[in-house]
């Protein structure tokens, strides 16, 4: 929050209370809890799947697809040891040599997208670009995980319908 | 020789080297990183008259 609003908090009685100098967009981008009518809207790292299989740079792609494989996934996330996002393999690079490296077959400092953005922008975006899969990191690029085209489409037309119950509703109460 | 293959944005019209949503150097649709930003909201907003 800004020093004044701090300041008046704690004029107001209030023991904790912190100067966050990062700023707003940077908590939200951390996935972080916010509050207000805007709160409730579904966003990237809501949706984004947790359970997304992750390698690393040394790890042999044979082991790494079988792994993926073997839980449905046609793409993996190559990490540090602080689940920093290094690169990223989908289908294609998946399919490459088994005996490279991940570091090998990845594609290097893949976009990234932050948890805080709305799901239907991000829904819109992939279907234009015909992407599958977009992994959501953090403003340090830890990865929260991957969200997939598929559940971003599901939930941008949850969301969709659930606005359009709403204004029919509106109009018939007003 | 043959020409070599332009990519612009489609958003502002910029030449850009890949498209900074799917990072394809092909995009029909490419988008700079500027206006992919803008786009997905992820600008930092100005700071307020006052500061805060």
């Amino acid at each position: 929050m800004s020093p004044r609003a701090a300041w008046r908090l704690e004029s107001l009685g209030f023991q904790e209370v912190y100067d966050y100098e990062a700023g707003k967009s940077d908590w939200l981008a951390a996935g972080l809890p916010s509050e207000g009518a805007m709160a409730r809207l579904p966003r990237a790292g809501d949706v984004a799947r947790k359970d997304v299989p992750t390698c690393s740079l040394e790890d042999r792609l044979g082991d790494v697809r079988e792994h993926a494989k073997k839980d449905g996934w046609e793409v993996c996330v190559v990490v540090n040891e602080e689940r920093i996002v290094l690169g990223l393999m989908r289908a294609k690079e998946l399919a490459s040599d088994p005996n490279q490296t991940a570091e090998q077959a990845m594609r290097p400092g893949p976009s990234t997208f932050r948890p805080h953005v709305p799901i239907e922008e991000m829904a819109a975006f992939m279907v234009e670009h015909d992407l599958p899969s977009s992994p959501v990191t953090t403003s340090e690029g830890r990865l929260v995980g991957v969200l997939l085209r598929e559940d971003a489409e599901r939930e941008a037309h949850r969301l969709h319908e659930a606005m359009h119950a709403h204004h029919a509703e509106d109009e018939r109460g007003g | 020789m043959a020409d070599q293959l332009v990519l612009v944005c489609t958003h502002c019209g910029r030449q850009i080297e890949f498209c900074s949503f799917c990072d394809s150097t092909e995009c029909p649709v490419a988008c700079c990183y500027g206006c992919l930003v803008i786009a997905l909201g992820e600008a930092k907003l100005p700071i307020h008259a006052h500061g805060g």
